[in-house]
């Protein structure tokens, strides 16, 4: 029953979506409101079937009908319902009705948000948001549909079909559970309930400003009018997938076992450049909305960005790529490539055509090269450059000397170690420059006096460093740079809130949190660049200064890295509920002579693959991660990987701070809402 | 000097019994520079298949026979092609991988530059009663605010 009404929904929820796609394109071409009226009910229609759609798979899921060969191959009798949770999205099938949920959700919001404000914009955002759900629905019901089932056919032999087969009847369902796969061990863990659903809508909230600006092209009408609209929804997509990159990296750090977060996997990779195209765009718009500036940059930004987002999802779930990451080889590879190269071609054919009527030129000229214009122009060209090393890396050098050369090459940390650093070192450069540059044109007396205070408090931290015996360049050239961008960010919102307190004697806290709430979006960046610059602290050191030593001990023996000893005391084997084997071994970890934890690294054996959990000692300055990588039989002898990642929780701590940070930019200001209640009152008293 | 002759033939016979085994952090240092053969884009010092245990005892064996780590990653390149490597060693493929994402931004660089210079044009075309504004532009919204807020109070 729960196939029949999942299944249901998924093709109402697709004829919804095709036949909004098409008022919409009618309502656009005709001028005619009451088929934008209908368009805009049939695409508002999609959420609820979906989340009907999803539901059923859901309690099917939670209440293992294996019948369904989704639920089959992602769950067995023995997994708890945490985990037949998070097997919503375990599986490629799943994940894209998931993916389908939250697109819809996106839209839902977005055209019920602006149906008022921006309803010259309407036909062109509903026609492209459900033209993006219509054909992922399509994908869904064609090629991955979530709710096949087994059949058991008159001759015996076992089939897979949405609908019931002639002949054939349904197989025990005792019989079918006792050969269920259970769910990739990879995603046992509590942050895949987190991980993918912030990914997912990092990815999908995309389609939102694209949306918005196809419309805008479509229509003509390309004042900043799409831009506002948007804004807000690139902040919030553009935040989620930050959370979701950088819950990733804890779930690698994990579960993985290798000691690390980011290994620049293609998949890792494929997930980045959206973002960094979004965080070009997040600073180049500024210059559109106050100097009327960069349209066609902005533009193309918000194209690529989505561009970025289908091509990650081309990547990722086609099987081009092999990684830990990515879904298994599926035949939505080709519709997938396909429908990406539509959109972008189209997107960019449409950006040409109103380019050449002029309708994307710049409405102010330049005032300055060291005006704040000039500034993000070149950070922008930095984010550019870092999108197209990335791109390179994983998937342009590979494919280009694989068919044109036939030598296939894989670009790994090696490779990006040594491009990316200076323009990540020029990224953090300009921001700390551009906040101090004026709108318009700036001097570098002007910004030199900005600079003052910040090169005060950076300057003794770095010598504190040295002092403390770090005396590589590199580092302290990093790390003088990082810590500078976070100084000017700290110090502009310390001068902003004594301007406050001196002007009125407002009370310190008062101040900030008058200055916060008055411009939201200026001190919201502020904070993100505070949280960027504790992420870039942090991956600093555990890269920098990371350190690590393997060795195998008897019971009894120790090993030494740096001032810790770690002493290997004994080991034990378990079964655990899901039928999982666990290895664990026993160490004791000293710090100069002092006990300070006792760690169980261990090793969890699933039927399909073993995996090896670290043991973690965790505090602010370092890490101790410490893996069994291997051991004898009855575990006399256990060989342990010991690694100290230098700073690594500020990586974390980070990622709070630009939560924090994007959460204050991207929150509705008061007086906009309380007018725009106003303006409501008023049309209703009008009508 | 009767004794210099046999305590070197002795020490000669007895140094590769006492040398010591390569450590695992040898191991792994140039088992960090190759990738998992089985698993793709995983290097091997952090894989544990089967396939990767295989190879490391390879890379074992090779240094305790002395050949040196470099030795040992042209031989894993020569018989596995340029894909076992995180850079290729081939000069070609090396400059490909290597050269190109700079020239590529150094494109992306090119536009920007241009849109600079055009602005500049523009700023020298414009009159100077027309940049006084602009200059006075500088101040933000919210400076404008507060001073907003500030009339107010007064």
């Amino acid at each position: 029953m729960l196939a029949e009404v999942g299944l249901g929904a998924l093709l109402l929820a697709f004829a919804a979506a095709f036949y909004a796609l098409l008022a919409a394109v009618g309502a656009g071409l005709r001028n005619r409101d009451d088929w934008l009226l209908s368009a805009r009910n049939a695409a508002l229609l999609t959420f609820p079937l979906l989340l009907c759609s999803a539901s059923a798979l859901l309690l099917a899921l939670l209440n293992g009908h294996c019948q369904i060969s989704y639920v089959w191959s992602v769950t067995d009798p023995t997994t708890p319902s945490f985990y037949r949770f998070t097997a919503l999205w375990g599986s490629q099938q799943g994940s894209l009705l998931f993916w389908s949920l939250l697109l819809s959700l996106y839209c839902f919001s977005a055209i019920l948000l602006s149906w008022r404000e921006h309803r010259r914009l309407m036909p062109g955002v509903i026609a492209v948001t459900m033209a993006t759900l219509a054909f992922f629905l399509a994908l869904s019901l064609l090629l991955e549909n979530p709710f096949e089932r087994f059949w058991l056919a008159a001759d015996g032999t076992v089939l897979r079909d949405v609908f019931i087969p002639a002949g054939a009847r349904a197989p025990d369902l005792e019989r079918l559970a006792a050969t269920a796969n259970g769910l990739n061990p990879l995603l046992r863990h509590f942050g895949m309930i987190i991980h993918p659903p912030m990914l997912y809508l990092g990815f999908t909230g995309f389609v939102i400003p694209f949306a918005f600006a196809l419309a805008a092209l479509a229509s003509g009408d390309l004042s900043a009018a799409w831009i506002r609209a948007t804004r807000r929804w690139t902040l919030l997509a553009w935040m989620f997938l930050g959370l979701g990159l950088l819950l990733g990296g804890r779930w690698a750090y994990d579960v993985l076992g290798w000691g690390g977060y980011w290994g620049w996997d293609p998949v890792e990779n494929a997930a980045l450049l959206p973002w960094l195209t979004g965080t070009a765009f997040l600073h180049s718009v500024l210059i559109q909305e106050k100097r009327g500036m960069l349209r066609l940059w902005n533009m193309l930004l918000v194209i690529f960005a989505f561009s970025a987002v289908l091509f990650g999802t081309f990547a990722t779930r086609s099987g081009l790529i092999e990684s830990v990451h990515s879904f298994a080889r599926s035949d939505i590879g080709f519709p997938l490539f396909a429908f990406w190269s539509v959109m972008t071609l189209v997107a960019l054919g449409l950006t040409l055509w109103r380019q050449r009527q002029g309708l994307l030129r710049d409405e102010r000229a330049f005032a300055g090269l060291l005006g704040r214009e000039s500034l993000f122009v070149l950070n922008n060209i930095v984010f550019a450059a870092l999108f197209i090393a990335i791109f390179w890396g994983s998937f342009g050098a590979p494919l280009v000397s694989e068919v044109l050369l036939d030598a296939p090459i894989t670009l790994g940390v090696d490779y990006y170690r040594q491009v990316t650093p200076p323009l990540f070192a020029l990224l953090f450069l300009m921001m700390g420059l551009a906040p101090l540059a004026a709108w318009g044109n700036s001097s570098l007396r002007r910004m030199g006096a900005g600079l003052r205070a910040p090169l005060l408090l950076t300057m003794p931290l770095l010598a504190l460093l040295a002092l403390a015996g770090m005396r590589t360049p590199v580092a302290l050239l990093a790390y003088g740079l990082v810590t500078l961008a976070g100084m000017v960010a700290l110090v502009e919102i310390v001068r902003g809130a004594r301007a406050r307190v001196r002007a009125w004697g407002e009370a310190w806290p008062q101040a900030l949190r008058a200055l916060f709430s008055r411009n939201r979006g200026r001190y919201g960046g502020y904070v993100v660049h505070l949280g960027v610059t504790v992420i870039g602290i942090g991956v600093i050191g555990s890269t920098l200064f990371q350190a690590e030593t393997q060795r195998t001990l008897a019971r009894g023996e120790s090993l030494t890295l740096q001032n810790y000893e770690l002493r290997y005391e004994g080991f034990s084997q378990a079964l655990a509920s899901d039928g999982r084997l666990l290895r664990v071994a026993a160490v004791t970890l000293s710090r100069e002579g002092r006990e300070i934890a006792t760690l169980r690294p261990r090793i969890d054996v699933f039927p399909q693959q073993p995996m090896t959990i670290a043991g973690i000692h965790s505090s602010a300055e370092n890490d101790v991660y410490v893996l069994l990588t291997g051991h004898s039989e009855t575990g006399a002898r256990a060989t342990f990987r010991l690694t100290i990642n230098p700073l690594i929780n500020f990586v974390w701590w980070g990622g709070l701070l630009l939560l924090a940070g994007t959460l204050i930019a991207a929150w509705p200001h008061g007086a906009s809402v309380a007018a725009r209640r106003q303006d409501s009152a008023l049309q209703e008293a009008q009508a | 000097m009767k004794w210099i002759l046999p305590a070197l033939v002795l020490s000669l016979l007895t140094l590769p019994a006492l040398a010591q085994p390569p450590s695992d952090d040898e191991v792994n240092e140039v088992a960090a520079r190759l990738y998992c053969p089985v698993c793709e884009n995983v290097p091997l010092d952090d894989c544990e298949t089967a396939a990767c245990r295989q190879w490391k005892a390879e890379i074992r064996h090779q240094l305790d026979a002395g050949q040196s780590p470099r030795a040992i990653i042209d031989d894993f390149v020569a018989r596995f092609g340029q894909q076992v490597v995180g850079t290729p060693t081939d000069p070609t493929l090396r400059a490909l991988a290597l050269v190109t994402p700079w020239a590529l931004a150094l494109g992306a660089l090119l536009p920007g530059a241009l849109l600079l210079r055009r602005w500049a044009r523009q700023r020298k075309a414009a009159s100077p009663l027309q940049d006084a504004p602009e200059a006075q532009d500088a101040q933000d919204d919210y400076r404008a605010r507060v001073e907003a807020d500030l009339r107010a109070r007064r």
